[in-house]
């Protein structure tokens, strides 16, 4: 009988300073494995434990696949200092990703808060795979400040292909000569066109603001998808850790729901 | 089956077979290895459930050893567990759909050999009329039906029972064939009114009462044998390990940053309510309660859930 809990080997194969306290690592699994850009994996340490990341890589490439570690919590600060070739356990995927099939006849617009942005450079990899089949992609992208930025080195290859990337900073920095303010001004300020889906994924404080605008400009709720963060541990549905209030489990129904599925639920975001 | 060929089969069964059952534990009655006959006491409801035989409380479920995830062996010798009541055996007969992709539940399901007991009837009993149908919604292998004068009706659930009654030399019984989990009339549309109810008495005073009542002391999750919430863990070995987990304790739900989604008691009182008459009934079409009342009899505040969904009941939805 398959076991859904067990995990298969992983070898880094590459490790890369993205910010302060953020490394991007390349995972090589032994069985290859295929996912959709918003969907999860399990990562295990062992004698450390276990946690949920979501692939930052293009959906394209099972093979080898990418994550965005933030030294926050015990697993992450472990596999902060994991080195190139080391391995590590992985499972999945889990959940279900963003609706890249509902893009072929609608407009795009990510918006993305800080490390938020790892889910979405998934979507974004994706896209460029096949450019010309999706319509007009805009990225969205805010931070604290310029340093916490990842990804940053790709974005003049993303404006290349036709992904509009606009950029903002919460707070002020001396020789920042680009947008200031919470990412709702850049809303403000670039226009966004009709029949668009929005992707948006960061802290819940960035959602409630987020939400407001974009219900402001006649954003429909089944065309808003946004990624919710909860405790996981087994990732299959049964645990009940990541249940939202009166519905879904967060590791089988999501992680990327729709605002029209959720938006009724108490405590979502 | 009279009484005396009753004791005789549960000796020919100990020489044969790992015994469990309900026995006295520290004064507690519980499910645990039965050596002698003697030691098994029939009650209509052990304070545990069974849940622990088949979910340990704290299960190995591989360890990371020579570059490899290693599966502890799930092979063990063939198990009788005699003496379960008819809610535990409801609770198992959910627990095997619910966990029916769980190699660790499944081998240990296989691997088990489940008995059935009816409660001893008093002079006012008439549930036997209706035992047929309903032991046709329940997973085992041999039942025992208790008569008022000692003996047993005898009913096998599967072939395996089938093959130790045979092997015993009792030919007197009959057998059931499973027909799915257990299904009452108008049961659907009687669950979606109470899922209804429940979601629109969230965030009510009912609830802010119960929350302020409850100690959080997760007790009632320890004895419910529908109560299946689990942590995977390491803590410092190359093991994972699977363990009970408790909804009602404050890092259930909470996340890195130290933000919890359940924030107080009223939310997660409410929470074990959702997962039982909510969640439950949508994914699997039952409810996670069997009607037992050992979350009652363990309550130090005295909760009582058959009160409190009759209050829900009257919610206007």
């Amino acid at each position: 009988m398959l076991n859904p809990l067990l995990p298969q080997r992983a070898k880094i194969t590459d490790v890369r300073l993205e910010a302060p306290q953020v490394k991007v690592l390349t995972l090589k699994p032994r069985k290859e494995m295929i996912f959709e850009a918003g969907q999860f994996l399990e990562l295990s340490l062992p004698g450390v434990g276990e946690a949920p990341f979501a692939f930052c890589s293009s959906q394209y490439n099972s093979n080898e696949f990418q994550i965005a570690v933030q030294e926050k919590g015990v697993v992450t600060s472990a596999l902060f200092h994991k080195n190139q070739d080391s391995y590590v356990g992985v499972r999945g995927p889990y959940g279900r990703g963003f609706p890249l099939e509902k893009l072929i006849h609608k407009n795009l617009v990510i918006i993305a808060g800080g490390i938020g942005l790892a889910p979405l450079r998934s979507v974004i990899l994706s896209i460029l795979h096949h450019r010309s089949i999706y319509k007009k992609v805009q990225l969205l992208y805010g931070t604290k400040c310029e340093e916490h930025r990842i990804f940053e080195k790709e974005f003049p290859s993303w404006q290349k292909q036709g992904i509009d990337v606009k950029v903002t900073l919460d707070q002020c920095q001396p020789q920042w000569k680009g947008n200031i303010g919470i990412i709702t001004t850049l809303l403000d300020k670039y226009k966004t066109v009709k029949h668009t889906l929005a992707f948006v994924v960061g802290p819940p404080i960035m959602y409630k603001f987020v939400l407001k605008k974009l219900k402001k400009l006649k954003f429909k709720d089944d065309e808003i998808y946004l990624s919710l963060e909860r405790r996981m541990h087994c990732g299959i549905g049964i645990c009940q850790h990541c249940s939202l209030t009166n519905g879904k489990y967060v590791c089988k129904e999501g992680p990327i729901f729709s605002w029209s599925e959720i938006k009724n639920l108490p405590n979502v975001i | 089956m009279d009484s005396i060929t009753y004791n005789k089969f549960i000796d020919w069964l100990l020489l044969r077979f790992d015994i469990y059952g309900p026995k006295q534990i520290e004064g507690i009655v519980r499910f645990g290895k039965i050596k002698f006959r003697q030691d098994i006491e029939y009650d209509s409801k052990p304070f545990y459930p069974l849940r622990k035989l088949f979910l340990p409380n704290k299960e190995e479920l591989y360890s990371y050893r020579d570059k490899k995830y290693q599966c502890p062996n799930q092979k063990k010798r063939k198990r009788i567990i005699l003496g379960i009541p008819l809610f535990d055996l409801e609770a198992l007969t959910y627990y095997s759909l619910i966990f029916s992709h769980d190699s660790y539940f499944q081998a240990k399901l296989r691997n088990s050999i489940i008995c059935g007991i009816s409660p001893i009837p008093d002079e006012n009993s008439f549930y036997q009329e209706f035992e047929d149908k309903i032991l046709h919604h329940l997973k085992f292998d041999l039942y025992f039906d208790q008569n008022k004068d000692g003996s047993y009706r005898l009913f096998s659930g599967s072939e395996e029972g089938q093959k130790i009654l045979e092997g015993f030399g009792e030919k007197n019984y009959i057998h059931i064939e499973f027909e799915g989990p257990p299904q009452k009339a108008d049961y659907t549309t009687y669950l979606q009114k109470i899922a209804k109810k429940i979601q629109a008495s969230y965030g009510s005073l009912f609830w802010k009462k119960l929350g302020d009542k409850c100690l959080a002391c997760g007790k009632c999750t320890l004895v419910c044998p529908m109560c299946y919430c689990y942590d995977l863990q390491t803590k410092g070995s190359s093991q994972l390990f699977r363990e009970w987990g408790n909804c009602f304790y404050s890092e259930f739900s909470e996340v890195t940053g130290n933000h919890k989604f359940l924030k107080n008691r009223a939310e997660r009182i409410y929470n074990w309510y959702d997962h039982k008459f909510v969640r439950m009934p949508r994914e699997y079409g039952f409810v996670g309660c069997v009607q037992c009342g050992r979350c009652i009899e363990v309550c130090p505040v005295g909760i009582n859930i058959k009160k409190n969904l009759d209050k829900i009941k009257k919610f206007k939805s």
